[in-house]
């Protein structure tokens, strides 16, 4: 909130749009042969100020009110019953989702005419990829709803164009010192048809190590991505490596996309993850570091596939595949989302978990999700 | 003096007559009638507000409002949303005639390129595609032109049939192009020999000197929708500063 109360006279003297949207959610899901209900209804209110042609001040305040069941054991969705610590057995990891009020994006934005500047808490979304981004080392996606906004990253970031498709974009994340801060650099260009960008990374991540299994060090890592077509298919790439350490680790996706005449859209994308676990050396820290983000996936190998087309009018309907191929667990999740009125969206979403019980994705048995929000 | 009264009464006639002939009747070459449109429809620059209708075949009315930038003659185009709400500030920027499409979502301040395939789809569910806001310099570039009679006084039609191996949607585009002022009255598409869309353009007045029509509509003939677009303001001949067309300002 130190943030807000920062920029908030800075608002409150400039003339502000104000919009936002609210949201409800209703899901049911049933799984180890118990159902369960649970939802949020959210409020986000964006506040979006520009005193000049160079400068805009951003923000939004979010209100999450959860219903239904709100306390979680989280190893309920894991494949192992219990873990060792510290020679104590734990078989519980209790969750609780409060209700909250927070301060997601606000951030200034100044341009220069050599380059733009913004400062605060900010979206940041890189990559080419649509349900993994190996160089988005700052967010993680869910791949039931991989384009659902994502929370918001206090950073320092600094733009500069140096030819028509050519941009310099310099990412700083500070920290408690300059050695602990993330750092990002890319350099973003077109070639033909070709997007291509060349990124830089400097982070504390999460490594192999011979002795503890994983371990965080500062490391730095290179990569890039392309997204470009080849015979009317989109076609599009992504990684991100680590450059000094021992044990070769990094992340690569691959997707392409098609869309025919008859207005039919579909892709697929596979995801590789050389730091996700083996399907026979699947441990607790694996599922710690694939919720906290630390990786991108819990295992190795996945793919994500989806098939679109409009349906009657200003209705969408999608068939969703995602799979680990490591443990051959795959969710099926048709989706129809319904533009009710020009600000109003509805969108039911059903999930089939296929796969064994001590599956990543066939634990879950099956879901329904209901989802309603309104732009104001 | 009465012989000088006579020619000076004739003359009006005689030059209404040549007039005549010289607009209904000369036989202009498909080329010829395709440059003089091309130049009557693309100023090389423009900036506008366009409010977007769309009617869908269940007669919903969704209505969308539109900056609009255009330069180098159509080639370069920008377009950032106003209203709705939902779409607040999306945008899209089209490049090389709707061979590069990027399109800027605001909520992740993500910029993502499309591949040309997507031209094809509908413009924020319109009835237009990306393809059809790029400029028209396909029609000279994709497509082989052949004029044909129009069956009308005031019109010229224009066939154009695609060329091979051509990466643009439309197998076929009829173009009604008006004698008087050589821009088009009516566009017909056509896919698989099927007649799917027909944009027409409806109040054409002057502006700056570009013939300029208030309303293109256009019907979509599978769906039994359409889409009318009104010209809110335009002024043409703009000068952009340099890098305006870039992904830097599509995210402004």
């Amino acid at each position: 909130m130190t943030w807000f109360i920062f920029f908030l006279p800075m608002i409150a003297a400039a003339q502000v749009d104000m919009y936002g949207y609210y949201e409800s959610e209703y899901d049911y899901m049933q799984f180890h042969e118990s159902n369960y209900n649970y939802g949020y209804n959210k409020l986000r209110l964006d506040l979006e100020s520009r005193p000049s042609d160079q400068v805009m001040i951003a923000g939004n305040i979010n209100f999450k009110l959860y219903n239904g069941k709100t306390e979680w054991d989280i190893f309920d969705f894991f494949t192992i019953d219990t873990v060792e610590f510290n020679g104590e057995e734990i078989t519980s990891f209790p969750i609780s989702f409060l209700d909250v009020i927070y301060l997601d994006n606000i951030y200034i934005r100044t341009t220069f005419s050599k380059f733009d500047l913004t400062i605060g808490r900010q979206p940041l979304s890189l990559g080419t990829g649509y349900a993994w981004n190996p160089l988005d080392i700052f967010n993680r996606k869910e791949l039931i709803d991989p384009t659902y906004e994502q929370p918001s990253i206090n950073a320092l970031r600094l733009e500069i164009p140096l030819q028509d498709r050519t941009l310099l974009d310099a990412i700083i994340l500070p920290d408690s010192t300059w050695e602990m801060s993330t750092k990002m650099i890319q350099l973003k260009t077109g070639l033909g048809s070709f997007d291509i960008s060349f990124n830089g990374a400097y982070q504390h991540q999460l490594v192999p190590n011979a002795e503890a299994g994983y371990t965080y060090d500062q490391i730095y890592s290179a990569g890039g991505a392309f997204v470009g077509e080849f015979w009317e298919f989109g076609f599009w790439g992504e990684t991100l490596w680590p450059l000094d350490v021992d044990d070769d680790f990094g992340e690569i996706v691959l997707g392409t996309d098609h869309t025919l005449d008859n207005g039919l859209y579909f892709m697929c994308e596979y995801f590789h993850n050389s730091l996700g676990a083996d399907e026979d050396d699947l441990q607790f820290d694996h599922y710690i570091y694939n919720y906290s983000g630390a990786t991108h996936s819990l295992m190795k190998n996945y793919i994500f596939a989806m098939g679109m087309f409009k349906v009657t009018d200003y209705i969408y309907n999608s068939m969703v595949v995602f799979g680990n191929l490591d443990d051959k667990s795959y969710m099926l999740a048709p989706q129809i989302d319904w533009e009710v009125f020009e600000d109003v969206m509805v969108g039911i979403w059903l999930s089939q978990s296929i796969g064994d019980e001590d599956t990543e994705f066939g634990i879950q048995n099956r879901a329904v999700r209901f989802r309603i929000r309104a732009y104001f | 003096m009465k012989s000088i009264r006579n020619i000076v009464q004739v003359f009006p006639i005689t030059i209404i007559v040549l007039l005549n002939y010289y607009i209904y009747a000369n036989d202009f070459s498909a080329t010829a009638i395709l440059d003089s449109m091309l130049f009557a429809m693309r100023p090389i620059s423009s900036v506008g507000t366009i409010e977007q209708q769309i009617i869908s075949s269940g007669n919903i009315k969704r209505v969308f409002t539109f900056e609009y930038f255009s330069d180098n003659k159509g080639e370069n185009v920008l377009i950032r949303y106003i209203e709705p709400r939902k779409v607040k500030n999306n945008a899209f920027l089209i490049k090389n005639s709707g061979n590069d499409i990027w399109v800027y979502f605001p909520r992740t301040r993500r910029v993502r390129k499309l591949a040309s395939h997507a031209k094809k789809q509908k413009a924020q569910g319109s009835d237009f595609s990306y393809e059809d806001f790029s400029g028209n310099e396909s029609l000279e570039r994709d497509y082989h032109v052949n004029r044909v009679e129009s069956g009308e006084r005031e019109t010229y039609l224009l066939i154009f049939t695609r060329k091979e191996n051509a990466g643009v949607a439309y197998e076929r585009q009829e173009i009604y192009v008006d004698k008087r002022n050589y821009y088009p009255q009516r566009i017909q598409y056509f896919q698989d020999d099927i007649h799917i869309k027909t944009l027409t353009f409806k109040d054409v007045v002057g502006l700056q000197g570009f013939p300029t029509a208030q309303y293109m509509i256009m019907e979509n003939h599978i769906e039994n929708s359409k889409t009318q677009m009104q010209i809110l303001e335009m002024k043409y001949n703009v000068i952009f500063e340099a890098g305006f067309f870039s992904e830097r300002n599509l995210k402004k």
